[in-house]
């Protein structure tokens, strides 16, 4: 944890943070200026889009009930919560289905032949398209949720760790063998590790779609959460709520993978050497590559 | 059988079938070797003559079609640490720093923390790696990673070095350090050392016998003492009786 803390201490400082690139705020500056134009002299009704400084009185409002501007003044919290405890269990139950199986399939031969064609015919069905037989099987709300996060998150933590699994090197194994591994040791000291890198690009991008299957389980009706706070607003003619409940989306999505990958960086340090470049770091922030 | 030899290799063939299904290839024809305690061979052939194969099956990774390896008389049938192989490349763990790798085989024995830093420092400095404990493998130069895998095997105590190729993608310089360093961890403890390449001068500097061996199917044509003395300085290549049997050795090659 001292480890952990010193080197946020060390991003924070350390001089790539302060060489931020302005080039990157011109367009949502522009985007900003262009929207404060255009609802502040009305030619945007605010039932289409709210002014700028509505939306932010409004997010202080959703979050900390001041004014009581909407139904949901102050509802953030309990709203937060439900949507995060169902990312978590459905990206949870993904996370050990996925590595479990991708390093079964990924280590057994005859497993792969088994479930690997099997599995990629299922993943050729968008997510999207299990939707109506979801609310068949389990009825609108939580279940169903559930069961599409669960099923979308799957597969690309599946497929990376599989591949990855299936592709560490014969020579590291025979290393391992030779210098006194048995089996349970050499998975946990050579192939974990090894495709470490991969599992967590898979556990990154099931992370990202959990987030959006999330949206798409809380339209189709649950009380709570940030998906059902869009669709009641849609029907309340809150648009101004809609927009702050994508807002808080967005940040929740980003803050839950630094999360992630902060986790990821304890279990495997990133590879810091003497020179003490993070560079060479084993992982970074950033988008992962699609793979 | 004869017990007081240290390896004895006893007519090992290996086949492989071929891709197709169709017919197989004979890789290893009655390879039969036997090794003293602290003996060096150097087995010399053209590439492809399964001179790798014949390694695989000594450290046990492969097993023959036919023929057996004894250790010490009993035979090897899996990977041990007693028996250590040197890869072509380093093969080091790229998620462990150079201690990390030199550490791996010793965390699965019964020492403490202590004895594992202890037996890391000795063998780090035996390879002369001393300030690159915490360096990533991706940090180092080719020859700094061989000496990290060198101290990684030689950290597990081996009784047999099995070494292959193991110099052939260092520049000529770091192949000559390392071979000097070999020399001088043997003279400290003297394992028996069979020494893969196709370099005529790494086997004459390094080894006691050299073996020749034939295209496939790899069969041992020649089997040269080599009558150099020990130690063997870097300057013994220019020596006429060096070159002598440089000479003849290449002419066997090539004949």
């Amino acid at each position: 944890m001292r480890r952990f803390l010193c080197k946020l201490k060390t991003n924070i400082l350390s001089k790539k943070r302060v060489n931020v690139d302005l080039v990157g705020f011109i367009i949502p500056l522009t985007l900003i200026v262009i929207w404060c134009f255009v609802t502040l002299h009305g030619r945007i009704p605010s039932y289409i889009l709210p002014n700028p400084l509505k939306l932010g009185q409004i997010i202080i409002d959703f979050a900390f009930g001041i004014w009581n501007l909407t139904p949901y003044s102050g509802k953030l919290f309990e709203n937060l919560t439900a949507s995060i405890i169902r990312v978590l269990c459905g990206f949870g139950l993904a996370t050990f289905l996925g590595l479990a199986l991708g390093f079964l399939s990924g280590r057994i031969y005859f497993i792969r032949r088994l479930s690997d064609p099997f599995i990629h015919a299922i993943r050729a069905i968008p997510g999207i398209g299990w939707l109506p037989l979801a609310i068949v099987w389990f009825g609108v709300g939580e279940e169903t949720t559930l069961f599409l996060i669960t099923l979308a998150a799957f597969f690309p933590i599946y497929t990376n760790t599989a591949f990855s699994a299936s592709q560490v090197s014969p020579l590291f194994l025979r290393a391992g063998r030779m210098l006194g591994a048995n089996k349970i040791t050499l998975f946990s000291t050579i192939i974990l590790p090894a495709t470490f890198p991969s599992i967590i690009v898979g556990l990154r991008l099931g992370l990202g779609i959990s987030w959006a299957y999330l949206v798409l389980g809380e339209l189709t009706g649950v009380t709570k959460g940030l998906g059902a706070v869009m669709m009641d607003s849609r029907m309340l003619g809150h648009v101004e709520m809609i927009i702050t409940a994508m807002v808080f989306i967005a940040i929740l999505g980003r803050i839950t993978d630094i999360i992630l990958v902060k986790i990821c960086n304890l279990i495997y340090p990133s590879k810091e050497g003497a020179g003490g470049t993070s560079d060479t770091g084993y992982l970074r922030l950033g988008t992962p590559a699609r793979s | 059988m004869n017990l007081d030899k240290e390896l004895i290799i006893n007519d090992l063939d290996k086949i492989f079938p071929l891709p197709e299904g169709i017919g197989s290839l004979r890789v290893l024809d009655k390879i039969s070797l036997q090794l003293d305690r602290g003996e060096i061979i150097a087995i010399l052939g053209p590439s492809g003559c399964g001179k790798s194969t014949l390694l695989n099956i000594l450290a046990g990774f492969e097993k023959p079609n036919k023929g057996e390896v004894y250790f010490k008389g009993t035979p090897v049938t899996k990977p041990t640490s007693q028996i250590g192989m040197v890869f072509q490349s380093a093969v080091l763990f790229p998620w462990l720093t150079v201690k990390g790798n030199i550490a791996y085989g010793l965390r699965f024995k019964k020492y403490k923390d202590k004895e594992i830093d202890t037996i890391c420092q000795q063998h780090i400095h035996l390879v002369g790696l001393e300030g690159f404990e915490k360096y990533y493998p991706n940090q180092l130069s080719g020859g700094m990673q061989q000496r990290t895998a060198l101290a990684r095997i030689l950290a597990l105590e081996p009784k047999v070095l099995l070494m292959d190729e193991p110099f052939a993608s260092l520049d000529a310089q770091s192949r000559i350090t390392m071979q000097q360093l070999l020399l001088s961890i043997w003279s400290q403890i003297q394992p028996t050392i069979i020494f893969v390449t196709h370099d005529v001068e790494e086997a004459l500097v390094l080894a006691d016998n050299v073996y020749i061996m034939s295209k496939l199917p790899g069969r041992i044509t020649h089997k040269i003492k080599v009558p150099l003395g020990r130690p063997r300085p870097i300057s013994v290549i220019g020596t006429a009786e060096f070159s002598k049997i440089k000479g003849d050795i290449l002419t066997l090659l090539f004949s």
